[in-house]
This record gives C-alpha cells, structure tokens and sequence, in this order.
C-alpha cells in the first residue's frame, strides 16, 4: 500500500474517540492591544513608528513628484547606478515623468513576465517595488511575485525600495489575506518587517544578512490618476 | 530507562557540559537576553497572553481532531496551485523520494534553508553520501555545518557558539581573515553563498505552516536566505511534518506574531513567506517545479497515544528550550536528537523508540516551565510523566522499580520508617567517622523524628 | 478552638523535624488547635514522579483513607510545603482515577492548603508582624508557583516584616534541580541547576535564602555545602517565628 494510504488510515484509525472539537472562532480585536485606530494618520503613524524601530526607513511625501525627488536624492547619497525596478503604472510615471531620475532610469533594468539571468538582479545596487498593502499594526510590508516583479527582485538586491500610496494603509493583517486568498493567480507572497537580519552570532543583531541591509518605504498621499 | 548506550552517553555529555563553567554562562547570558524581549513582546502586543495561547491552542487541537480530512484539503488545494505532494512514512522512504527528485531532474547541487524535518532524515549526510553538494544558507545552520556539528537549538542553531569560535570556524573552512565583529562574520557568510543560491539546482526547506484551505506553505525567517532558497533554484522541495497543518489563511493573524513571540520575542519575523506551488504564468521568476514532502516519521505512533497526542500542536518555537532549567544546565548536543528540551524529551522516545530514548524522560525536574510557556498549552512536563509510565513497562529500571517498592511498602509503616531512618542515621554516622568529608555535606535523618517530638509535645 | 490537621512530608517528618515544630508553634500562636496522625509517613510523590503509580497510589491510600475518617474527616488540613500539597490536590485525584477512593481523595484535595494559602484564607497575614534586618531572597517551589498558582502572593507573608528587604532574584520560579530521585539519577545536571539558583541568590546579595518546600531546602543546602556557597536556607515558617518572637 502507498505511504498515503497507510498514514490517512492510520491517522483515521486512531484519532481522538467522541465528538470532534468545532473549529474555534477568534476576534482580531480581543486578541491584540496594539490595534490602530481606522484613519489615516493613525495607520501612518503606527506604521512607521514600528517599521522604524526595526530600523526600517519610512518617508512620508505628498505626490509622485516629490517621491522622484526622494528617490533622486537617495540614489545620490547611496551612490546607485545599476538599478532594477517592476513595471508598474505607478513607478512608470514616476521614473519616465521625473527629470531627476533620468539618468537613473537610463540604466534601470525593468522587469516584468520575462524571465531576467539571475546575474542581472544579482548585480542590481537598489530595487524598487510596489506593494500589496502596508500593514500598520506591526509595521509590515505586504507583496506578491505577481505585484511586486517577481521572488527575487525585493530580495536579492541590497537595498529594497517600496513605494506605495497612503490609501493602503491597513490596521491588520486579516483584510489582506482574505483578499489575496479568492486571488488564485499568484504562487509567491511574503509579509515583510524590516530589512534582513540575523541574532546567530551570540544574539547580536545584524542587519542584511541575506537579503536587502536597506528597506525604504515611501508613502505618497496623492499618487493621481495613475493608480 | 532507555537502553544503556543512549543513557550512559546522555549521563556522561551532561555531567561534563553542566560542570563546564564557560557553557553555562554563556548559554545563561544568550537566554536571559531572549527572556527580556519575549517578556516585553507578550505585555505589549497582546491583550492578554493566556487568552491568545489558549485560543491558538484550541485551533491546533481542532486540527488534531480533523487532521486527515484537512490533510486530504491541503493535498488538494495543494496540488491545484500546481504543488506535487508526496508522502512519506519513514527516514527510507523519503530518502527514496528525494532519490527520484534528484535523478529526475539532474540535481548537482543543493542550497538548504533550515528544516528540522530536514534533520530527522539526516539529509545533509544523505546528500553528501549521493555526491551532491549540500549547503546550509541560515547562518547559525551554516556555522554548524562548517564545524561538522548538528543544529545545536531548533531556531538558534549555533547559539552556544562565540565570536571568537566562529571566527576559528570561519578561518579554518573558508579561508578567511580573522574577525570577531559580528557584522563582518556576518557578511563572510552574505558573500559565501550569494553565488551558491544562483548556482544550486534545488532549494531546499521546511514549513512553519501548511494552510489547508489555501493548499500554501509558511516560512519564517529573518535573513532572506529561504527566499533565495527558494526563489532562484529551479526545483523547490519542501519537507514538512505532517502536523504542520493550519485550517485556514486567515488563522495566520494570530500565528505568526504568536510563533514570533514565542520564538524570537519579534512582533513579527522579517520574512513570512506564502508559497503554494511553482512560478505561475504571469510571474517573473521562481521555480518550474515544486515538491511537498509530507512526512509521518514516528508522527502518527504520537496520534495513536491519547495522553501525548497534543504534542503534535507544537509549532517548533523553542520556547520549553529556553524556559527549561535543564536545557540550560547541559545545551542542545547532550540529547543527541534533532528536537532537544522539554519538546524533545516528549516527542522523541515515540519517534525513535523508548527503550533507547526513555531516559529523556527522567531527564527533568519536572518543574513545569515548559507548560508554562508553551503557546499552543502543550502540558508538556505531565507528557514526561507519562512517558515515564511507559518507559518503565517497556524498558524497567530494576534496580529503581525494586527501590519504590520496597520504600512503598515501608512508608505504610510508621514503625518501619521510624527504624529504617535510624539505622540510616546511624549507617551515616559510622561512615562520618571513617570519611567525614564524605557525609558532612549530606543531608541524614535527624536524631528525632518530628512524629517523635509530637509523641511528647502533641497534646 | 478551631481544629487543624498539620500535614508533616516525609522531609519535615524525618530530617527537618523543627520546620514541623516551627509550624505547630505558628498555628498555635494563632489560636489553633494542631492535629497530626502519625501514621501518615508520606503523601506518595517520590513513587508518582517516577511513574510508578501503583507504589505511589499504595501509599496515598494510607494518607486519603487515615484523613476522611472520624473527627479527622472534616478538619482543614495546613502542609509546609508547596510540592506535597500539589500533590494531593491536583495528583491525587488523576492517581485514584477509577478506584473506589476516588471521590475520598478529590475531597480531601480540596482540604488541604499550603501554608501561606491557609494563613490568607484565615485572614492572618495582617497579624504577622515582626522585625528583622535582612536582605532576603524567597525561592518559590516549581509546584507552588506553577500547580498552585502561588506566584506573588508570597509577598505578602512578608509585608509586616519590619526591616525585611525581599530581594526577588528572579519573576518566575527557577528551579533548584531538585526533582525527587531526578537529584540522584542526574546528578551532575541538577548540581548545575541548583548552582543557577545559588549564584542569582547569591548575585542580589541575599543573606538568607527562605523556600517554602523542604525538597528545595534540602537540595540547596546540600548543594551549597558541596559546591561551597554559604548564604544560610531557611524554610519560611522557621523564619517567621524567628522574626515574630514565638517562642511557644
């Protein structure tokens, strides 16, 4: 008999005698005391309150515009010049439509369906991402392969670049994974909190140890038409 | 008492790693900073603490109840997200599943992230042995397999580990420049396997979670390195118990910040990834092929059992390691199996057999810590008493099974106690005078006995 | 006069004979009248820890059996120890589950009160008023703390203590590496265990360390003397009729 068989009969022969137990009901909202309020400053302010005492970098700007200058002034700082970015309505118009970040578009590899040597990511200074939402309760980032360009472009990079809109600010998890979970479209999706670390070494805290050293989340107000 | 091999090799290591000064501290100091963030993490985050374990507790036991039906779920969501779900009942059996993996699609070289499960099927070894190349990519897994250790704690593997040591190790096995600084050790080991991730055939994991209404695994972790792992090889082989299951997605809420809590003292872990099969169309990258192996292992005999059952609930946070006064006293390698502690002394003579591994079960105070702070309300340290009922009809202690018998049948008697801890007394007493330094640090029946005095002063 | 029945655990019975005398004197100062069967040697643990529950079911027989006859049956029943309380409260009924006594002994669960239960439940703890100029550090039994839910509630033996400052090593119980026979089968881990203990004592700078299980008083002062600690363990009943000036 195959070992499916053996271990579902088995499982079945021996289970607990007497009436199955229900399955348990839990409220969101009697389990967790650090539950935001529903508006959008408090959302804000939860989020970055959390992702940056991870040592996650929050901006907070008010159109697409002033992210490309945020963007334009980071990769000057950081020096970056072999960048990687999804292809997206959102980071289109804020890359093609910004003269400050010309140059670095120039150079920018876009990915989307094609599939990218891993060389090419590998060898990418910074990537930018949107993302699925933005979870405030515990100041955590939420994508997918199919919203966020892939498994390896907000991993393999050393800095991880995020934007999204205030509008998706969420209190909780809960909203977003029963809407991702009708979405039968995609098979890779990651809840991010701050950037890569590790504690192996005597539980000393070092960032980057895989994946990106840097997680930069900007947040814009009034992203237009385009989203 | 468990065969005399294990037992005697468990008496030893421990005798030896209790009375080494340097272990203690530092595995005392490493432990201490855990508690202090756990203890911050349970007061600030949740409402009350007893509540969410008792509800998370309630969820795994329902998964307990209904576990084959939501494992024929899983199966089947599973598969429609373009997983294949393979099964195995022992170590030979999912090391012949691996085998026809391996052929199949011609795998040279494999980057793992850490698995337990892995563990259990010695699967490094396997894999060396076959000639494939096998890497550990979580860093305190790597620092062991450089070292030639096993994982030395189920989430901090190379907890026991210095600075100074995995400089050595690190020297020795990657030729590199001495450094005791944390961060560059650290980045030694970013840069040792950022081309194994792109060059390995297979990624291979474990799973925290398998969500059987979404037919996704869960994988936390803060470095990255499961993503790589499981982003970049071509073929992607998750090795899972078959007690992982979760009902649904939306149980994720309260288990991920709960195995965070629990683990880590993190809110949430850096990385929770939700995989449920391949790349799909439509997507950039990630594996053409996904394997789930869902494997029993001596998981099923714990089913069987209804007063250890609920040890099946346990999500593999190491907490009853860290709480457990044990634990602390001898380190992980003293129990010499994959699950060491208070979980490990549970599960472990059921899946490898109690008359070799019956003595974990002695093996404690029976202080309770470990029920304590288990999150999912394992009873953990009343499993070691019953555990230790079986391990005494399997494999009896004569010599300790004599000595109750006779100190039952004497305790029924006043007059016998009264004698017998005279003629302790005055055994002790004879022995003082030929060794003093022998007895005077032992504690011996006083000259009167308190029902001696109350013979007197009762009334 | 109220009536009362001491429980003494083998320990107290045969090696501490004076935290038996220390508790008659205590309940005696608060007006009780103190019973004790002699005949009662032990509550059974040492066998039920090592899983032999027909040695220790043989011997908790005599223990259920001699408290629920006669004028014994309905008294309240006061224990010096955290360990053996919990065993007949929360073991005795799992040990008799299906045997005749089974109702005897769930009722006699519900009788028996560690010490500091029993002086609260009695409302005494405002009368414990003494003085003493000590750094002290408490060590709560595993049991206590964990099987009978007494965690803090220690504090408050204490509270009229002049002079007495309570230096808490530590929030949660750490356990001394007792265990019963554990102590002996696995010597080497619970020496280590009760040199923890000792050293976090130790480190708050207690100069006296109470317990209220004489199984943890004996371990720590065994290892104490082995491993060469000095700070002086006292169990908590001879402390406070030190500290209250009992003298009969």
């Amino acid at each position: 008999m195959e070992s499916r068989q053996v271990i579902l009969d088995k499982l079945r022969a021996t289970r607990r005698r007497g009436e199955l137990r229900e399955r348990p009901r839990f409220v969101v909202e009697r389990v967790f005391a650090d539950i935001p309020a529903a508006d959008r400053e408090a959302l804000f302010e939860q989020f970055s309150r959390k992702l940056t005492a991870l040592k996650g970098e929050v901006h907070r700007v008010a159109t697409p515009q002033e992210a490309a200058q945020k963007i334009a002034l980071l990769a000057r700082e950081s020096g970056f010049v072999r960048c990687g970015r999804q292809r997206t309505a959102l980071l289109d118009r804020l890359f093609k439509g910004s003269l400050d970040l010309e140059s670095l578009e120039q150079q920018m590899t876009v990915v989307d369906e094609e599939t990218l040597a891993h060389t090419a990511v590998e060898g990418m200074q910074c990537a930018f991402t949107q993302a699925d939402a933005l979870i405030s309760r515990t100041g955590s980032i939420v994508l997918r392969a199919t919203t966020a360009g892939g498994r390896r472009l907000s991993v393999l990079p050393p800095v991880h670049c995020v934007v999204a809109t205030s509008a998706q600010l969420i209190a909780c998890l809960s909203s977003w994974l029963t809407a991702v979970h009708d979405d039968r479209s995609w098979s890779y999706g990651t809840i991010i909190t701050g950037p890569s670390r590790t504690a192996d070494i005597e539980r000393i805290l070092v960032l980057g140890a895989h994946g990106p050293k840097r997680l930069i989340v900007l947040v814009i107000d009034e992203p237009g038409d385009s989203h | 008492m468990g065969s005399a091999s294990e037992h005697s090799r468990f008496i030893g290591s421990s005798e030896v790693k209790a009375s080494d000064e340097t272990h203690r501290k530092r595995l005392l100091k490493v432990i201490a900073s855990y508690d202090s963030v756990v203890v911050n993490q349970k007061a600030s985050q949740f409402i009350d603490w007893q509540e969410a374990r008792g509800t998370a507790a309630e969820i795994k036991r329902y998964v307990l109840d209904h576990l084959p039906e939501l494992l024929e779920l899983f199966e089947q969501n599973a598969s429609n997200n373009g997983m294949q779900v393979l099964w195995a009942k022992d170590v030979a059996d999912a090391h012949r599943i691996v085998d026809q993996i391996i052929a199949r699609h011609g795998i040279r070289k494999v980057v793992k992230s850490k698995s337990m499960t892995s563990e259990e099927l010695e699967l490094n070894e396997f894999l060396e042995h076959k000639g494939i190349e096998t890497l550990e990519s979580d860093l305190g897994e790597l620092i062991v397999q450089l070292n030639g250790e096993k994982p030395y704690h189920i989430v901090t593997p190379a907890m026991h580990k210095s600075k100074e040591e995995i400089s050595e190790i690190f020297q020795r096995t990657l030729g590199c420049e001495p450094t005791t600084d944390a961060e560059e050790l650290t980045d030694i080991a970013r840069r040792h396997l950022r081309d194994v991730y792109i060059t390995a055939d297979l990624g291979i994991s474990g799973a925290n979670f398998l969500l059987a209404d979404d037919g996704a695994i869960l994988i936390l972790e803060n470095e990255g390195n499961a993503r790589l792992s499981t982003a970049c090889p071509r073929v992607h082989l998750s090795i899972a118990g078959i007690e992982k299951i979760l009902p649904s997605i939306n149980d994720l809420e309260l288990f991920l910040p709960l195995l965070s809590t629990s683990g880590t003292g993190q809110q949430m872990t850096a990385y929770n990834s939700i995989i449920r099969g391949p790349r799909q169309d439509g997507e950039a990258d990630g594996p053409e092929v996904m394997y789930l192996l869902l494997l029993d292992n001596g998981r099923s005999e714990i089913y069987r059992k209804p007063e250890v059952r609920d040890a099946l609930s346990c999500i593999r946070c190491g907490a009853c390691l860290n709480a457990c006064p044990v634990y602390k006293t001898v380190g992980g390698h003293t129990y010499n199996t994959p699950y060491s502690g208070p979980i490990g002394a549970v599960i472990t003579p059921h899946l490898k057999g109690m008359r070799d591994w019956g003595h974990l079960a002695f093996a404690s105070s029976l202080c309770g810590a470990c029920t304590d702070v288990c999150p999912v309300n394992i009873p953990l340290h009343h499993m070691l008493l019953t555990n230790r009922q079986e391990a005494n009809e399997t494999a009896p202690s004569l010599f300790w099974q004599t000595a109750l018998k006779g100190w039952a049948l004497a305790m029924k008697s006043r007059f016998v106690v009264d004698i017998g801890a005279r003629a302790v007394r005055v055994v002790l007493q004879a022995l003082g005078c030929v060794s003093p330094k022998l007895t005077a640090k032992l504690p011996q029946p006083a000259a009167r006995s308190f029902s001696s005095w109350w013979s007197r002063h009762g009334e | 006069m109220q009536n009362v029945i001491l429980f003494a655990p083998c320990l107290v019975d045969q090696l501490y004979p004076e935290m038996g005398i220390a508790l008659v004197k205590l309940l005696r100062h608060f007006g009780f009248q103190v019973n004790f069967d002699s005949s009662i040697t032990c509550c059974g643990q040492p066998a039920f820890n090592a899983g032999q529950i027909n040695e220790a079911k043989s011997v908790a027989r005599k223990v259920v059996r001699t408290l629920s006859q006669g004028v014994l049956a309905d008294q309240q029943i006061v224990c010096p120890s955290g360990s053996c309380t919990a065993m007949i409260r929360k073991y005795y009924p799992e040990v008799f589950h299906g045997d005749r006594d089974e109702a005897a002994a769930s009722a006699l669960g519900s009788r028996v009160f560690e010490l500091s239960e029993f002086l609260r439940q009695h409302n005494l703890l405002d009368k414990i008023t003494g003085s003493c100029h000590k750094r002290v550090a408490f060590h709560n039994s595993c049991h206590s703390a964990r099987e009978l839910e007494l965690r803090t509630e220690y504090r408050d033996l204490f509270a009229g203590i002049e002079g007495l400052e309570l230096v808490d090593p530590s929030l949660e119980p750490v356990c001394c590496g007792f265990g019963g026979l554990f102590c002996q089968k696995f010597q080497g881990i619970s020496q280590g265990m009760a040199k923890t203990r000792l050293e976090m004592c130790q480190q708050v700078g207690a100069d006296e360390i109470l317990s209220n299980d004489p199984g943890c008083i004996m371990h720590l002062r065994t290892a104490a003397a082995q491993q060469g600690f000095a700070t002086p363990i006292r169990h908590t009943v001879e402390f406070l009729v030190d500290a209250m000036g009992i003298t009969e």
